[in-house]
């Protein structure tokens, strides 16, 4: 498993919700160790494919490989490998910081109790260890939500929309962390519909209705489309697919 | 003060209420099918089974027919000697025979035994009996003053209709309390998101049940025993059998309670839908799990709905060890504790089987 070329493998993955398509026959390789970015707009498809990879939902078509285990079939195994961070901050609200990552950890059978102080401090919410979560900002709630789901020491980090609603400077902070976990050899998927973010991606995967209009580096993406900014290449992409679907 | 505001407000209720068919079905038709419930239960003739044994001598005729004519009564003859076990059975609530006249006292003795765990129809029967005897005594002549004896199967006159309700009405609180806390919270787990993150942890959905039952299955249990000291301590209500039997009863049905208030939670979408299966849930079981009509008095059909509803066989239960002194040995005691763990175990299952569907 610690050879695996590619953190997340998917081949022909589609998943319908009643008339709606979600995803649309989702061919994607994310190599391990590097912070991939899916953006896209609402509704094109990425919180389908990051709770397809995290178990949560199963694929109407196709197959998904997650650090070389089949989500469907070894569910089982996956879980304890990959942690997962919701758009909502799923945290409970009437427990103090530190029982809500001590819960957390116990879930993951973490027995060691240094690890919740550490992630703490990696969040820097150690001086709050003891406010009701309740009492906490919003941006402290986002902080707490990614420590809860890096107390396992996760192979595969699945962030939804992290930083939705946080400051640009505890922004910059988690961006600084995300790449601190890549050179330790943990793989990010983080969705996200802002362009600005997509920068700090080592690659990024364009979805626009469940389809991958493109993929690369966010050079080689404006490079290719023969533009200046990500979010005018975007526009070309999706230009293109309307053009020749 | 605009009215337009105001009226903005109302046609947004109506628009959401419109689309809401679960909160217009309750407000619409569990109303008048609890109603309609309750008006037939009400109206059930009602009249209370008495035994009497009779070999067909003249005085146990007479006493028959005098007990036939009085309202209220439903006269069951039966063989001498067979009135006892009837009496057991629950198939009547009170027996007359024939006491032996002691020598050299003259007329007739009739012996009335009270099965005694419903006062109210033991006071029924102790208002009636006696009476409608002591006419068809009369009516022998020969001139000896009537004589008749009352003793209780169980209970006595010192029982009241509280000592009759407790036992049903300590089991439904506990159950209806602990039903509504689960079920509320365990939705929360779902609006708040916490849910999604425990599916995608290793966290089994059996786990996850067994720790809401561990977790609210204490309070639960501590509730149950407050509840129980309470009416016993504080109400004084009477009672008989093993006040560890009687927890034990309650422990099971309050962890029952916190199985179905995570499987029934499920089915909903946000607290106020919680709150709607407490109608649903309590109604059914407050009308038919025999807290207020015997589930015997019941006609068949709505015998049969009690049957499958487990608030019948923790009242039954309990009725059994605090009014009539059962204890573990004995089989109806020993078959609803055994019915209240399956239903418990059942409730347990299901919502762990269906909890991987809600949480997509």
């Amino acid at each position: 498993m610690e050879d695996e070329a590619y953190a997340v493998e998917t081949d022909g993955l589609a998943k319908r919700f009643g008339l709606v398509v979600a995803l649309d026959r989702l061919t994607l390789r994310v190599p391990a160790g590097i912070t991939y970015g899916l953006l896209g707009p609402n509704g094109s498809g990425k919180t389908t494919l990051i709770r397809l990879l995290a178990g949560l939902l199963r694929a109407d078509a196709g197959s998904a490989r997650v650090l070389g285990h089949d989500v469907t079939l070894s569910a089982e195994k996956t879980r304890h490998v990959v942690g997962y961070m919701t758009q909502a901050d799923a945290l409970y609200g009437d427990l103090t910081v530190q029982e809500n990552v001590a819960f957390f950890a116990d879930i993951f059978g973490v027995s060691d109790g240094r690890r919740v102080r550490e992630v703490l401090h990696i969040v820097d919410l150690a001086d709050r260890a003891d406010s009701l979560v309740h009492t906490l900002s919003g941006g402290m709630r986002r902080r707490l939500s990614l420590a809860t789901a890096l107390v396992h020491r996760p192979r595969l980090l699945l962030l939804d929309e992290p930083t939705v609603g946080v400051d640009p400077q505890l922004r910059a902070a988690f961006w600084r962390h995300f790449h601190e976990l890549n050179r330790e050899g943990v793989t990010i998927i983080v969705s996200s519909h802002v362009m600005d973010e997509a920068e700090r991606c080592d690659r990024l995967g364009l979805l626009r209705e469940g389809r991958l209009l493109a993929e690369g580096t966010a050079d080689e993406l404006r490079r290719r489309a023969g533009r200046v900014t990500l979010e005018e290449a975007f526009l070309a992409y999706a230009e293109a697919s309307n053009v020749a679907p | 003060m605009s009215l337009r505001r105001g009226r903005a407000v109302a046609r947004r209720i109506i628009f959401q209420l419109r689309r809401d068919h679960r909160t217009l079905g309750l407000i619409f038709v569990v109303p008048l099918a609890v109603l309609a419930l309750l008006g037939y239960l009400v109206r059930l003739p009602s009249s209370v089974a008495i035994g009497i044994e009779t070999s067909g001598s003249p005085p146990e005729e007479t006493a028959a027919q005098a007990l036939e004519s009085a309202p209220g009564l439903r006269v069951v003859r039966l063989a001498p000697g067979a009135g006892e076990a009837e009496l057991q059975a629950g198939g009547i609530a009170g027996l007359v025979k024939r006491a032996p006249t002691p020598s050299g006292a003259a007329g007739v003795i009739f012996e009335l035994t009270v099965e005694g765990s419903d006062p109210s129809k033991s006071a029924l029967l102790l208002s009636r009996v006696p009476a409608a005897l002591a006419r068809s005594l009369a009516q022998l002549g020969g001139g000896a003053a009537p004589q008749v004896s009352v003793r209780y199967l169980y209970g006595g006159p010192q029982f009241d209709p509280l000592d009759y309700f407790a036992p049903a009405l300590v089991p439904t609180f506990a159950f209806l309390f602990v039903f509504l806390l689960t079920s509320v919270s365990f939705l929360r787990e779902r609006t708040q998101g916490t849910l999604e993150r425990l599916m995608a942890s290793p966290l089994s959905r059996l786990e996850l049940v067994l720790g809401y039952m561990g977790g609210f299955g204490l309070f639960a249990v501590v509730q149950s025993a407050v509840i129980l000291l309470f009416a016993v301590f504080v109400l004084r209500i009477h009672y008989v059998g093993n006040l560890g039997i009687v927890f034990l009863v309650q422990a099971i049905l309050t962890v029952l309670a916190v199985n179905l208030g995570v499987l029934l939670s499920g089915f909903a979408r946000n607290e106020f839908q919680a709150v709607q299966f407490m109608p649903m849930v309590v109604f059914p079981q407050a009308l038919l799990a025999g807290v207020f009509w015997p589930v015997n008095d019941l006609p068949v059909v709505l015998r049969l709905v009690a049957q499958a509803l487990p608030l019948t066989y923790a009242n039954e239960a309990l009725r059994e060890v605090m009014i009539r002194g059962a204890g573990l040995q004995s089989t109806a005691v020993l078959r609803d504790l055994l019915v209240l763990t399956a239903f418990a175990g059942l409730f347990l299952a299901l919502a762990a089987m269906t909890l991987r569907r809600r949480a997509g």
